[in-house]
């Protein structure tokens, strides 16, 4: 009886640990073995900046995600950002400051574009952020003629390229973007009606709550997170380039559902971490193992799906498999 | 229990009054200058047939649905505007047979949803949300804790917590619907527990339950409806089950129907224990050529599942199948069309048309591989067959092109059914045949049906209007809770059939 109950707690336990939790540890041993320089700290500084974008787009897309639609507008909405941003500077002698505020504000206006056709129009995600998408990257290429737009003022280096009491300043601005995050979901009204939508609107409409405007937040605030994604990515590059965010709504979509957001209602800020994680670290590893690009997409592909799948199979036989 | 427990139901003012409510839906009197109050600190046990217009009322109660005529009060004030946030700032809650909680937020969350503690404003105070749950659960008498996600819980403590959710807003008219049909004995036993415990601070509570053995265990009055009418108003000490029984089912069955003749042939479909899901339980029935046989039940007693899982659309987890003498241990869509059963479905909309085809498209769609072998369609011979049951069935208007979206719900009916026979069953199970369409397209569906029983196919009919599966039914088999409770012949009367839907013996 007493060996009995141990076993089922420790199936329980057992049952507890994610497969996004296996597949990171899986790679990292993978790629420590097969790319000599994947554990040096030159490497760990190189993967904190470039995986600054994806780990900031990623905590906009889960909030998106646990309402239950989807952001594919995000990358592009960056790219949109940064061009304002370099073209205000350029093109309209601009601060920084008031250059970054303009970048941030378009793109909290399409966040906010996305969230309106999707809750006030109830036009399905999927279908509004791929308009939304097309728009900012037509908006993004027509700025400056398809163009790339260089020669930014010294000053813009400061964002992306300076440190902080030894801390890349990308690094700082990610671990504030996570925090704000981690907050919003977990300890305010807005991350519990995010929650609620996904997880049973007619339980927040009959609560009395306007389902309508928090959905508008919820994209509001992905649009935030490109924004603000948009500044490092400019900074660092010391020019925007208007495709510059092709294929990154993917890697956070993939970074988000791999942390475990399946399902409308469920997801973390700790496991969509993880799972930008391990898209970074697969990216970095897949390159310094000499991997080609076209397979590295590929591959992704695949790691998705198989985890989505295992993890599904993993829920749906728990039960039998705690009480057998 | 004590003396002084008991309720005094004529000393004390009312919480609620609602006077001469009416409210109509097209085609239907859904209510009927319908008088019901509440006394604080009592159990107002409603009852009904299905479609009597209890849900009706409690949905214009709650604001979900504006009424046409009548007046609400509150504490013997008038409020002439009625909406969801007036009832509810009134002290209204209702706990619905779906719960409406998250299942994957903890008891404290779910049960503040919409009106969270925070500190300076913005964060929120989730020490104080989970002492507080907490509390409100252990005043009823409810021992969960409040950081277990719903989705860990059975679906007794889900309700504890609906029910500490309508609690927690200060409700003072607390609605149960059916709240009981899904739990356990020593489960009910706990919710009647923390029901006493409510009236004894003073809140009124309204109970929607088809379980009349529960009515005198919990009630202090009972109003009975019929076809949206109030029948009466009474103590349950004044008033016998069978009394109640009798005011539910009291309406002459009208010469509607004309079924009036049946030789039944040979058995068409029989099935043996069959178990399928949670909701059906060893079924046994029987169904020969010729034959109309009436399933009747309460709404959720497992007849639709049933027919669900004969026709495969659902696993069977045992039993067997026996189609024209032979037998299976469990069919497949494609295999019981094959074998000349066709099933029109309760939802027309969902599951028997595609709204957004031609009336053409849709006749023709079950029976593609018997008219066009080679798999090539001819336009003119999907016109020709639809052309047929368009006259069959005195479809309108019987233009072939109109997308059945754009037909009323009787026409559409008739385009489901003839989809069906221009694939030539010979077994068809049909659920709720007849509902949401008028009287005339009414009884052409049931001219319809008694022209396809003496033509020798079987039917088997699921039916929640009585009247109907007295009227239409040669032989009839009663649900309750997933088994077959009882086979009656013809010429039973309402009493017996509800009396046995309802598990009264």
């Amino acid at each position: 009886m007493r060996a009995k109950s141990n076993t089922k707690s420790l199936k329980a336990a057992l049952l507890k640990i994610q497969p996004v939790n296996l597949v990171f540890i899986v790679m990292l041993i993978l790629f420590s073995f097969s790319a000599p320089n994947f554990l040096s700290m030159e490497n760990a500084l190189s993967l904190a900046r470039q995986g600054a974008l994806l780990m900031i787009l990623c905590m906009g897309v889960i909030v998106v995600k646990i309402t239950g639609g989807m952001d594919l507008a995000t990358g592009a909405i960056m790219t949109l950002a940064g061009m304002i941003m370099a073209w205000t500077m350029v093109k309209m002698n601009a601060p920084l400051p008031l250059a970054c505020l303009l970048a941030v504000l378009t793109a909290v206006f399409f966040g906010f574009l996305n969230g309106f056709f999707v809750s006030v129009m109830k036009i399905p995600s999927f279908i509004s952020t791929l308009g939304t998408q097309g728009i900012a990257i037509g908006l993004a290429l027509g700025l400056n003629e398809g163009n790339v737009i260089g020669n930014l003022p010294a000053v813009t280096s400061v964002i992306g390229n300076n440190d902080f009491l030894g801390i890349p300043n990308p690094l700082l601005i990610t671990i504030f973007v996570i925090v704000l995050s981690f907050v919003l979901l977990n300890h305010t009204k807005f991350g519990m009606y995010i929650y609620a939508i996904g997880g049973n609107e007619e339980a927040l409409k009959l609560a009395g709550k306007p389902v309508v405007l928090y959905k508008i937040l919820a994209y509001a605030y992905s649009g935030l997170t490109a924004g603000i994604a948009a500044l490092i990515l400019t900074s660092r590059n010391m020019a925007a380039q208007p495709t510059v965010g092709l294929g990154m709504e993917f890697q956070a979509f993939a970074g988000v559902v791999l942390g475990g957001s399946f399902m409308a209602g469920r997801g973390t800020v700790s496991g969509a971490v993880l799972g930008a994680l391990v898209i970074l670290i697969l990216r970095n590893g897949l390159n310094l193992v000499g991997i080609p690009t076209y397979l590295q997409l590929a591959i992704f592909g695949s790691v998705l799906i198989s985890a989505i799948v295992i993890s599904t199979l993993i829920e749906q036989n728990a039960q039998k498999w705690l009480e057998g | 229990m004590k003396e002084t427990d008991k309720l005094n139901t004529t000393n004390r003012l009312p919480i609620l009054e609602m006077k001469q409510i009416s409210k109509a839906f097209p085609g239907v009197q859904a209510l009927d200058h319908v008088d019901f109050d509440l006394i604080p600190g009592e159990v107002h046990v409603l009852v009904g047939e299905n479609g009597a217009g209890k849900s009706t009322l409690m949905k214009v109660l709650t604001g979900a649905y504006p009424y046409d005529q009548g007046e609400i009060f509150i504490n013997q004030a008038h409020h002439p505007h009625w909406n969801p946030t007036i009832s509810r700032n009134n002290g209204v809650a209702m706990v619905y047979q779906e719960f409406t909680l998250l299942p994957y937020r903890n008891v404290a969350e779910n049960i503040f949803l919409g009106r969270e503690e925070t500190r300076n404003g913005f964060i929120l105070d989730k020490s104080k949300m989970h002492s507080e749950a907490s509390q409100l659960l252990k005043s009823i008498g409810v021992n969960v804790d409040t950081r277990s996600l719903i989705i860990n819980l059975g679906v007794a403590d889900q309700q504890m917590v609906e029910i500490s959710k309508a609690l927690a807003v200060n409700a003072k008219i607390l609605v149960l619907d059916e709240p009981t049909s899904a739990l356990s004995l020593r489960e009910i036993e706990q919710l009647f527990k923390t029901i006493n415990v409510l009236k004894s601070k003073g809140v009124g509570i309204i109970y929607i339950s088809h379980r009349l053995e529960e009515i005198n265990q919990i009630g202090d009055r009972v109003t009975v409806m019929r076809d949206g009418k109030l029948i009466d108003t009474r103590k349950i000490s004044d008033v016998s089950l069978n009394t109640i029984i009798q005011m539910m089912v009291g309406r002459e069955i009208k010469d509607l129907y004309p079924r009036n003749y049946c030789s039944p042939g040979e058995t068409a479909l029989k099935v043996k224990g069959l178990s399928s899901g949670k909701k059906v339980k060893k079924v046994d029935l029987e169904v020969k050529f010729g034959e109309v046989v009436g399933l009747s039940g309460l709404v959720g007693s497992g007849r639709t599942e049933t027919a669900r899982a004969i026709f495969g659309l659902d696993p069977v987890n045992s039993g067997e199948i026996e189609v024209i003498g032979k037998s299976y241990k469990s069919l497949t869509p494609p295999a019981a069309v094959e074998l000349g059963i066709g099933l029109v479905p309760e939802d027309r909309r969902r599951d028997g048309l595609f709204p957004i085809l031609s009336m053409r498209q849709n006749l023709v769609m079950a029976s593609l591989r018997n008219l066009f072998p080679t798999g090539v369609m001819s336009l003119a011979k999907e016109k020709q067959v639809a052309e047929e049951y368009v006259h069959k069935f005195n479809i309108q208007p019987p233009s072939l092109d109109r997308f059945v979206q754009f037909l009323s719900g009787g026409n559409q009916q008739k385009v489901v059914l003839g989809k069906w026979l221009a694939s030539n069953p010979r077994i068809i199970i049909i659920d709720e045949p007849t509902r949401g369409i008028d009287v005339g397209a009414k009884s052409e569906v049931h001219a319809l049906m008694d022209l396809l029983a003496n033509s020798g196919h079987a039917i088997l009919m699921i039916s929640s209007d009585l009247p109907e599966i007295l009227g239409m039914s040669d032989r009839i088999y009663v649900m309750h809770e997933g088994t077959i409770a009882g086979e009656f012949a013809k010429g039973v009367n309402s009493e017996e059939i509800l009396r046995c839907a309802m598990g009264v013996q």
